[in-house]
């Protein structure tokens, strides 16, 4: 089911040894396990699991893919050149090949051509539904082979026991009563059931095509990427990455007041240290900011770190001890 | 995507879950084989995990149609359990709202319609279901309190009542849930003060806020004072910033008010308050209790620029001192309270839907890159008073 008119693009595609980071109105995502995975043990970045867990979906204390990164990690890793960042065109044909087609002409053909592919790819599905249904039929039918002749001692056993307690009247159809496992075996092939409901199918969460997805470019502030500018962004980035570059490791500080929680080694297997929180380099602190900051890490035993960065681009940091409990 | 054989594996997979962090969290990082051991096992577990796929029986998935132009997911095929707390019915359709369907699809216990899409369909969702979090505060028809069936009621009959028998001596005065005889009865003049008012049986206007069909009759001229014009009352604005939560009363609270009840009198009690027959003479006594006070004050405290905070009299508790030399007043935050229609509402915005929610509580959610985080208000009541 590919499609001819943006598979060609090759241009526009994203280098594929690169991670992909998935954009939706400035969330970022990752949608792959391995991704997931080169991310945290190699780039050392935690981000936030958001899915449901595959092995126990319905309950929240432990989640599965996607991860969600935050701004700053995501940014990180596009600039150490490890990751691109990129969203879902939805009409992919306008918006990949504008100058190809005559305006008016694009928008008809395109609906149409959709349609088509659409209907081709329903029918596609509803055939590999089927043959999948009948393979799994077969695999059934084959483990109950199996677990019947696992069974058939016993089975003739259960039988000869049963006959002889009925007495000796019948001596003559003990012996196909021995084969009978073995008949109920042959006859399995016609009468074994298999209901489609009990087939087992996949819920895809990846696309198994990557033409309709579009480069985002870090430098221009989107719908899809609004940071590129702002002055809180540009801040927290800079903190983020020179703890990072420090060897920490990071996650959102939002459930305890702050920007960052920063662990010592991975949250895995680590508690958090420190809770940064972000302050312009040219702004006032009101005291009692500084004082809610140094009383809330005292309560949650971390201490509090105020970050800012100079004129410089060096980050600075003042941490804060209450001195009153120990 | 599974080939039919490991789709059939996954029948007998393994269902539990593995240790989350393989013992106590270290406090620092030392280098050692033995964390760095555990770390890996953590790691292979987490890895192991989220690499399986989302595999269901068929017949356990419901199955489901978006329909756009309606925001709406009718069901086709219900299975599992969740009908019980989730979806509505409209004319015989069964229909999920869209982020209960997400959720659904999320979970997998249900089917999304769109063959190849699983993962827009996700997508789309989770930017509707950021926007939906805040919404969601708002509780639906149904959840409406049930409490609020029997004030309807009878207010509603109170305001018949009212027009036929009281429209003309009356002055009303929006009072909130706390007993109002102290003013109405203050004004009530054409009756002798030897009359004992039965509230049981003197209906007051409904002015709750599903009634908009109040009338607050004008008020009689002759019970008003001198310099004051009765004009027609407007309360439709007043309306919408009602608060319907029952107040939940702390032990202390009650006992406070049973001692207010005990030992504070109330103004209508004065055998010299009584007598009084109309505003004019109640204003008279006034003027005379001034006079009587103003004997007993040396002019150089009460008459020079700087002067007390508190006049000497019939304060008598701490609650009445601090409602006398307080500087802030409580609000309720409600008085500029708008539409909820921005997409991160204000604290009175919020405050304003608690407030109208009732008996439901208000648990409203910060979504802030995959936290989630659940708040509600809890009632509180400043102590204003101490015991003697």
């Amino acid at each position: 089911m590919e499609e001819e008119a943006g598979s060609d693009q090759s241009g526009a595609r994203p280098a594929s040894s690169k991670i992909q980071i998935h954009l939706l109105h400035g969330n970022a995502f990752i949608w792959n396990v391995e991704d997931a995975r080169e991310i945290r043990e190699k780039h050392g970045l935690v981000g936030k699991l958001v899915g449901a867990l595959v092995r126990k979906p319905r309950q929240n204390t432990r989640l599965g893919l996607p991860l969600e990164l935050l701004p700053e990690e995501a940014r990180l890793l596009v600039e150490i050149g490890a990751a691109t960042l990129v969203c879902n065109c939805l009409n992919q044909r306008d918006s990949v090949d504008p100058g190809d087609l005559p305006v008016g002409n694009t928008s008809l053909s395109a609906a149409e051509h959709e349609e088509q592919s659409s209907k081709a790819e329903a029918e596609a599905f509803q055939q590999f539904l089927q043959n999948s249904y009948e393979e799994q039929r077969q695999l059934a039918l084959e483990e109950k082979r199996r677990m019947l002749e696992s069974l058939s001692e016993n089975i003739n056993k259960g039988r000869s026991k049963r006959k002889r307690r009925h007495g000796d009247q019948e001596e003559e159809p003990m012996e196909s009563s021995s084969h009978a496992p073995i008949m109920d075996l042959q006859k399995l092939e016609e009468t074994f059931h298999f209901p489609e409901e009990a087939m087992m199918v996949q819920i895809p969460t990846a696309r198994t095509s990557i033409d309709n997805i579009k480069e985002v470019d870090l430098c221009k502030a989107s719908p899809d990427w609004p940071y590129t500018g702002e002055k809180k962004h540009e801040l927290r980035f800079r903190v983020f990455r020179d703890l990072w570059k420090k060897g920490y490791y990071l996650t959102s500080g939002s459930k305890f007041g702050g920007d960052f929680l920063v662990y010592p080694g991975d949250p895995m297997r680590f508690h958090a240290h420190y809770i940064a929180i972000c302050f312009p380099q040219d702004e006032e602190i009101a005291l009692s900011d500084i004082i809610t900051a140094g009383r809330l890490g005292t309560n949650v035993k971390k201490t509090v770190l105020l970050c800012s960065f100079n004129k410089e681009g060096l980050v600075t940091y003042t941490s804060l001890q209450w001195s009153g409990l120990q | 995507m599974h080939a039919p054989a490991e789709l059939f594996a996954v029948r007998s997979q393994q269902q539990s879950l593995p240790q989350r962090s393989h013992g106590q969290k270290d406090f620092l990082p030392d280098g050692s084989e033995a964390q760095d051991a555990k770390l890996q096992m953590c790691r292979t577990d987490q890895w192991e995990l989220l690499e399986e796929e989302r595999v269901e029986r068929l017949g356990s998935l419901g199955r489901g149609i978006w329909k756009a132009e309606e925001n709406l997911v009718e069901l086709t095929l219900p299975a599992g359990k969740f009908w019980h707390t989730m979806g509505f019915t409209i004319e015989g359709r069964q229909y999920l709202l869209p982020e209960e369907a997400l959720y659904l699809l999320e979970c997998y216990c249900f089917g999304c319609s769109l063959k190849t899409g699983s993962e827009t369909a996700i997508n789309n969702g989770k930017e509707q279901v950021n926007l939906i979090t805040a919404s969601t505060c708002c509780p639906s028809e149904e959840n409406a309190p049930s409490s609020k069936m029997p004030m309807h009621q009878s207010s509603q009959q109170g305001g018949d009542e009212l027009d036929c028998q009281h429209s003309n001596s009356n002055v009303k005065s929006p009072c909130k849930s706390s007993p109002p005889a102290p003013k109405t009865s203050k004004a009530e003049v054409t009756f002798p003060a030897s009359i004992r008012w039965d509230f049981s049986n003197i209906c007051f206007p409904n002015c709750a806020p599903d009634q908009p069909q109040v009338k607050i009759p004008d008020p009689e001229p002759t019970l008003l004072p001198k310099n004051v014009s009765g004009r027609p009352a407007d309360i439709s604005c007043w309306l919408g910033k009602l608060n319907l939560r029952r107040e939940k009363t702390s032990r202390r609270e009650q006992e406070q008010w049973e001692w207010e009840r005990k030992y504070k009198t109330s103004i209508n009690a004065d055998p010299k308050v009584k007598k009084c027959s109309n505003w004019k003479e109640y204003k008279e006594l006034l003027l005379e209790k001034a006079c009587q006070r103003d004997q007993d004050r040396p002019p150089c405290l009460w008459n020079d620029t700087v002067r007390p905070l508190l006049k000497p009299g019939p304060i008598k508790s701490t609650a009445a001192v601090l409602e006398e030399i307080t500087v802030m007043s409580q609000t309720t935050m409600l008085e500029d309270s708008k539409s909820f229609d921005e997409q991160i509402p204000t604290l009175s915005t919020l405050k304003t839907l608690a407030y109208q929610s009732g008996d439901v509580p208000v648990v409203f959610a910060l979504v802030d890159h995959g936290e989630v985080a659940f708040y509600t208000f809890k009632d509180f009541q400043p102590p204003v008073d101490v015991y003697p």
